[in-house]
């Protein structure tokens, strides 16, 4: 019998029942733990973390093993909501942000297989349908049972399922990723296909990009060539674990270190499993209590030394700093105490980090987009709270040169749908796709037809105000937003992290189209 | 045709749509008219002159940027992707990239400018703290202590 595995999200890699709501089942408990307690040797000796001698071997297993007890499953587990979860953090316990969905496909072939020898239709003529949770185009979205009886060892059989004729993926991460794809970088399709003159739209496009791949779709259905950030490495046919997704142990390695236990050592844990995967993406970081500063340290003699880089005038070394993704400038100034100082300057750090979120693609995730209603709404409440942040921190005036609110003028409806979304017969879809702050696509959709017609206002993008020289309209377009220390929050923050993620997926779809754009399909399996 | 002095005065004939993509010298050939005096560039030396107009011949055909198409360029997204006859012309030793990039400064060719940029942010991107040390000949004036307390306060740009 065919096992069931949970089909994964195109755009993010995130299950279609929602990611996981247990740490492990009980049954892995000393398994995981022994590897953490070795990991955490390993740290120690490598110096990245002081034990001190009564965290031996057996100490150390019995705080991780407490940890983990927390937020097992087991089959005496109390069948308790996932909201009753007092454990989890209240992000891991709502999945409302990813339930709505759209699924392409061809819905009237039975079969959750087509044959391998049959060929599918093309892009054209794909169905674009939308469903709310659970089901997909009368296909049953695998719900497995989590207990702890997956053997990692018997599930390691990746034979291919491309031939399924359907693809789906979660409204808001597909919304994201058809903002973030640069489609003036892109051919036109004629590149590819000359001969063929007739419009496809986005949707299409994309049905015939995953179908002809030429490395077929595994049995998550996702596409091999993209980096899920992790996701993809599960070794389970479900999410319904965090440990799986498990990348060392340095964050609870330093929480024991600093004394924690118990219910306090989960967040170091839920670091180390990478739970922020599966965070709502669209949670900006309220600013911190204190103020964000480099330390400074005076140039030694030897630092006057000239670098090569250094004899560069300065405008052009901060025109080349602009190219460059904060990971290497910070890699940068850690070379020596003159590019130290001249890199860790706020109003230089700034003024860069400005240059980069606007006019380079490193840091495009950082900002909230247009496409999903009330997103811009709620990052200028809290952009306003980092002007207010910077004003105080720096003994001066919140700048106020913005209207506040102004962004309310403009009704909540995405900006970028590749096609209007119709419904599924006997789904509760509607319903629910009206409640905007969990769904995302709303309005026009919810019509219940097929939209033509030209799409209703949308709020402005921060590009379109820029352009329009109305920066006074958003508190991040200020020359007072305190650029390095918002971009240091976020890069902390579980939600931006998880909406970096997205980004990283939705570039790679951007390079995968551009080849299929370019060179056409990788394999022609089409009628 | 318009003959260029360099620096170390050697003489460079070239055609007008070669010069040209100089901004200052096609704002000085506009200033001073038709005229046989030869300009001179005492910033640039022959060799790199030479690199320079290699450049500037291959690209002669393609439009001026107007200060429509730079203002519209400034709102697009940059990149650092480079174009592949222009990544072949730039492989150079780094002693002659820094005079390239310091030549199109001063004779104002944004566009080599532009991929000298591009080009030696490439080289800096992932790399660890020694290799760029390595790489631009930079001292490492730190001690062990403040070593360590920068790694500490750099970690929130670590992937984790």
């Amino acid at each position: 019998m065919e096992e069931l595995y949970d089909e994964l999200c195109l755009a993010s890699g995130v299950s279609g029942r929602g990611g996981p709501t247990y740490l492990l089942p009980s049954t892995y408990i000393d398994r995981v733990a022994d590897d953490i307690v070795e990991e955490i040797h390993d740290l120690a000796a490598r110096g990245y973390v002081t034990l001190t001698p009564e965290l031996d071997s057996k100490t150390l297993g019995n705080i991780v093993k407490e940890t983990l007890s927390i937020g097992a499953y087991s089959q005496d587990s109390p069948r308790d909501r996932i909201q009753e979860r007092d454990w989890l953090p209240p992000a891991y316990r709502d999945w409302g942000w990813f339930k709505a969905v759209t699924i392409l496909g061809y819905f009237e072939q039975p079969e959750l297989d087509v044959p391998v020898t049959q060929r599918v239709g093309r892009g054209r003529g794909v169905a674009v349908q939308g469903i709310y949770g659970g089901f997909i185009g009368g296909y049953v979205l695998e719900v497995p049972n989590p207990d702890g009886d997956e053997d990692a060892d018997a599930i390691d059989d990746p034979r291919p399922v491309d031939r399924r004729p359907y693809m789906w993926l979660m409204n808001n991460c597909s919304s994201y990723m058809f903002s973030w794809i640069d489609w003036d970088s892109l051919p036109s399709r004629h590149e590819a296909f000359p001969d063929d003159l007739l419009p496809m739209d986005y949707f299409g496009e994309l049905y015939e990009i995953v179908m002809s791949r030429g490395e077929p779709r595994g049995k998550n259905c996702l596409l091999p060539c993209i980096d899920y950030g992790g996701m993809e490495q599960n070794r389970f046919r479900t999410q319904s674990f965090f440990f799986p997704f498990r990348n060392g142990s340095k964050h609870t390695a330093r929480g024991i270190a600093a004394g924690l236990r118990g219910s306090d050592l989960l967040p170091s844990l839920m670091m180390d499993f990478r739970a922020w995967m599966f965070h709502r993406p669209d949670v900006w970081p309220h600013p911190p209590k204190e103020p964000v500063a480099f330390t400074r340290f005076d140039l030694a003699p030897s630092s006057t030394l000239p670098n090569t880089l250094e004899s560069l005038p300065r405008e052009i070394m901060l025109t080349i700093f602009q190219y460059l993704p904060p990971h290497s400038l910070i890699t940068l100034s850690t070379t020596c105490k003159s590019l130290r100082h001249t890199l860790t300057k706020a109003t230089v750090m700034d003024h860069i980090l400005k240059e980069i979120i606007y006019k380079a693609d490193h840091l495009s995730w950082i900002l909230p987009l247009n496409c999903l209603p009330g997103e811009m709404e709620r990052a200028n409440a809290v952009g306003r709270q980092w002007l207010a942040w910077a004003a105080e921190t720096t003994g001066g005036q919140a700048v106020t040169d913005f209207a506040e609110g102004s962004e309310s003028r403009y009704p909540a409806v995405p900006h970028f749908s590749p096609r209007a979304v119709a419904q599924l017969p006997g789904s509760h879809v509607w319903d629910s796709w009206a409640d905007t702050e969990s769904t995302g696509w709303v309005d026009h959709v919810a019509t219940r037809a097929t939209v033509t017609g030209p799409m209703p206002a949308h709020a402005p993008s921060l590009q379109e105000l820029i352009e329009g020289g109305r920066q006074d309209e958003s508190p991040f377009l200020s020359p007072s937003f305190p650029y390095f220390a918002f971009v240091r929050a976020c890069f902390g923050d579980d939600s931006l992290r998880n909406r970096r993620r997205l980004w990283g997926i939705a570039k790679q779809f951007e390079r995968v189209w551009r080849e299929y754009r370019t060179k056409g399909w990788e394999r022609d399996i089409f009628l | 045709m318009v003959n260029l002095v360099t620096s170390d005065n050697e003489s460079f004939t070239v055609e007008k749509a070669v010069a040209s993509r100089s901004v200052l010298i096609k704002n000085m050939l506009e200033d001073v008219g038709e005229s046989d005096q030869p300009i001179p560039l005492p910033n640039v030396t022959a060799s790199v002159l030479k690199k320079v107009l290699e450049y500037c011949d291959h690209h002669k055909n393609e439009p001026m940027p107007t200060s429509e198409d730079l203002a519209a360029e400034d709102t697009r997204k940059r990149t650092t992707d480079i174009g592949e006859w222009d990544q072949k012309f730039i492989q150079v030793d780094q002693e002659m990239l820094f005079e390239i990039i310091l030549a199109a400064n001063y004779l104002d060719i944004k566009p080599l400018l532009d991929v000298g940029c591009k080009t030696v942010a490439n080289m800096i991107k992932g790399k660890t703290p020694e290799e760029i040390r390595k790489l631009f000949n930079i001292v490492n004036d730190f001690t062990p202590e403040e070593e360590a307390q920068i790694k500490k306060e750099n970690e929130w740009a670590e992937d984790r």
